[in-house]
């Protein structure tokens, strides 16, 4: 460790300014040497990766109906805006209410897909009630 | 029954008093009120709070961190990973943006589990505050897509391989959608911290009526208190993500 690390010091005091680009390809180079001298390490941040193991339903419950009812406000809104500017009370506000409900469960379907992902990524070890298909069931002996 | 829970009601506070703005001063600019509420100066609190930490923290620039050093440098690495894995090299720039949305909603969400008495305050447990947010991250996203991708972008609302005689279905279906995404993202954070510290609340004033079997709520408000704490830091992640995502359709739109 310590010779890489002065090699990085170094480096650093050379060209005190960079750009983003430089400074990428610099943390990338680093990156690689830390993957390099400790191979499989999957122990960065081991307190965030436990975070939400502990989830309850409810959560869920709001995580999925706030996207249901976003979808379903907006396609209604949308409806009763299209019915007050031609006139045409209630049909509008019918089509657009349904494609809204179809929208609300789109949306559903999608960010779920998503904080699954990143939740999975976020509590890679350890069970967790939103993200359990996508991470790999792993023995924790800190399961209640 | 009901003149039981008339007198129980004057032992138990409203649960929903802790979301009373209050005004500290008064002032009128332009015919608009524009007080200062304990909600502006909780947010105000929170970047005073989190930018003084941050600098004072670093400002030692260690090879080897120290304490708090290493939380500053958790809490940046922990967002770069996600921006980069979420939007690629080119979030790369609005990193900043993300980051400081994420510690601004983080700290307003820690800030608000401390135990003030009447002076605690949660702004985002305010609706109003959580869709300022949202729709600064919406403007923001939907701007810097037509930006990239000119009038392209509109192509986002008509994903391809879908049949044409699907299109008048899906388009209308994808703008909704689209919309809808500042809607969902401030009632996400927005019900959230609400319903988490009404029940918090609730619990509490049932310990007052309760009396000596009150420490049955006190026991069960400690995992509830955990459990908020742990909704505090998801939320405001789950809000930064989901800013990340959204930005990376803007920026790479194949992806969609």
């Amino acid at each position: 460790m310590p010779p890489e690390d002065d090699k990085y010091s170094s480096n650093k005091a050379q060209n005190p300014r960079t750009e983003p680009h430089e400074m990428q390809q610099r943390l990338d180079d680093v990156q690689k040497r830390i993957d390099k001298m400790s191979p499989n390490d999957e122990k960065n941040l081991p307190n965030m990766k436990r975070v939400g193991t502990t989830r309850q339903s409810s959560g869920r419950a709001l995580q999925v109906g706030s996207d249901l009812i976003a979808g379903v406000v907006v396609g209604g809104l949308i409806g009763y805006g299209l019915d007050v500017w031609f006139d045409t009370k209630p049909l509008w506000l019918i089509v657009f209410f349904m494609l809204g409900i179809i929208a609300g469960l789109a949306n559903v379907l999608r960010s779920a897909r998503i904080l699954q992902k990143e939740q999975g990524e976020l509590v890679a070890s350890g069970e967790l009630d939103l993200g359990q298909d996508l991470t790999e069931p792993q023995d924790d002996d800190e399961k209640d | 029954m009901a003149t039981e829970q008339g007198a129980k009601e004057a032992l138990m506070p409203n649960p929903m008093h802790q979301f009373e703005i209050k005004r500290l001063f008064n002032w009128e600019l332009g015919g608009i009120d524009a007080s200062f509420t304990n909600s502006a100066l909780f947010m105000v609190l929170a970047v005073v709070v989190s930018s003084a930490f941050l600098i004072l923290s670093v400002r030692g620039r260690n090879m080897i961190p120290g304490r708090m050093q290493s939380i500053s440098e958790l809490l940046y690495e922990f967002v770069r990973n996600m921006v980069r894995d979420s939007t690629g090299p080119k979030g790369e720039k609005y990193f900043p943006f993300i980051f400081s949305l994420f510690v601004f909603i983080l700290v307003i969400n820690m800030l608000g589990m401390l135990p003030l008495g009447h002076y605690s305050f949660t702004p985002t447990s305010h609706i109003i505050v959580t869709f300022a947010l949202a729709a600064l991250v919406f403007v923001g996203v939907t701007v810097i897509g037509f930006w990239k991708h000119g009038i392209g972008y509109l192509r986002l609302f008509a994903p391809s391989g879908v049949p044409w005689f699907m299109m008048p279905i899906i388009v209308p279906i994808e703008v909704i959608s689209y919309i809808s995404r500042p809607v969902s993202l401030s009632v996400r954070l927005f019900a959230n911290m609400m319903v988490g510290h009404t029940l918090l609340k609730v619990f509490g004033g049932f310990v007052g009526v309760m009396g000596i079997y009150g420490i049955g709520p006190i026991l069960l408000m400690i995992p509830f208190t955990a459990l908020e704490i742990l909704v505090a830091f998801l939320q405001a992640f789950v809000f930064a993500v989901l800013t990340s995502i959204y930005l990376n359709d803007a920026l790479n739109m194949h992806d969609h």
